[in-house]
């Protein structure tokens, strides 16, 4: 995996050009090719937080004309995935273990999805919290989700 | 989907029957197809979704993604409330806790389990989902909350 201050320098110069961002979010879909599904944008990445935005489109709706649940969560883990290379350092081993979600409203339109988690880590095995947020277009919450990350000591190459 | 039940009586026996249901499910819900779904079984009591590896469904490690996984249980969990629930009771998923159990390869299917709904007053139901690989080991879990509540009379 890319280390946290590359990573963070790739968008930099991404996010200042017209069309970097998309670049950016494409090559990053491409790690995880499930995230093609809903093909999201990151808008800002810093450590500690992240934005990921995407719009509603036909093949991203459930039986109620609403956006899936799962397309909420799909953007949810992207956007965490984005938090957790910026945010933590590059010695800690990290991998998401569980996700606790709520829909709290039936969800259209573009979406928002922002990350946070916590910049300080401590060494050893522990259970790390990231809590993301999607909002609609009006600002109101439709999704939250906790997700657990798992972290640990990256194992020293011999 | 009211009808899910007895279109799946009738079609699950017929050569490309479950393929067909599967595929007409899909149109409904369209997100569901991108893990092309298979349903196996399906009755008031249990619901059995399988889905395929492909690359369209990996992560950064080459295995199957943990949201696709969620994908299957929704799925699977969803269908299985709405054939469950009596007549004049409506569902809605409020919530699901998941947890990434283990690596997931290869055919995964997610069999998910229910209890007796009656009609009365709204509640909480729980839906367990549970996904394994094709040794059978446990790869992925989850708890949908499902909220059951009476339909609300049409005003005449």
């Amino acid at each position: 995996m890319i280390a946290s201050d590359k990573l963070l320098k790739l968008w930099q110069r991404c996010d200042a050009v017209p069309g970097g961002k998309r670049l950016f979010s494409t090559v990053f879909c491409a790690q995880a090719p499930y995230f093609f599904t809903i093909n999201p944008l990151l808008t800002k990445i810093e450590p500690g937080t992240a934005v990921a935005e995407m719009a509603d489109r036909p093949w991203k709706r459930n039986h109620i004309k609403s956006v899936h649940a799962i397309a909420m969560c799909n953007l949810a883990e992207y956007v965490v995935g984005a938090v957790a290379v910026a945010s933590i350092p590059d010695d800690i081993r990290w991998i998401p273990s569980g996700m606790q979600v709520q829909y709290t409203k039936v969800a259209h339109g573009k979406l928002t999805a922002t990350a946070t988690v916590a910049t300080e880590f401590r060494s050893g095995k522990y259970v790390e919290p990231v809590k993301i947020d999607v909002t609609d277009a009006s600002g109101e919450t439709v999704f939250r989700a906790v997700v657990d990350m798992h972290m640990s000591p990256k194992k020293k190459a011999a | 989907m009211a009808a899910a039940l007895g279109l799946w009586n009738k079609v699950s026996q017929k050569p490309g029957g479950k393929w067909l249901f599967s595929k007409g499910l899909c149109m409904k819900a369209p997100y569901f197809g991108t893990i092309k779904p298979m349903f196996l079984e399906l009755s008031k009591e249990r619901c059995v979704v399988t889905f395929k590896e492909r690359r369209a469904v990996h992560n950064h490690i080459q295995t199957v993604h943990a949201i696709a996984m969620c994908n299957s249980a929704e799925l699977a969990g969803g269908v299985l409330c709405d054939v469950a629930c009596p007549k004049g009771m409506r569902w809605i998923p409020k919530g699901m806790t998941v947890e990434y159990k283990a690596i997931a390869k290869g055919r995964l299917t997610a069999t998910a389990t229910i209890e007796k709904i009656e009609v009365g007053e709204a509640r909480e139901v729980i839906t367990p989902v549970s996904v394994t690989d094709e040794k059978g080991t446990e790869v992925f879990r989850a708890d949908i909350k499902m909220w059951v509540s009476p339909k609300k009379k049409k005003a005449v």
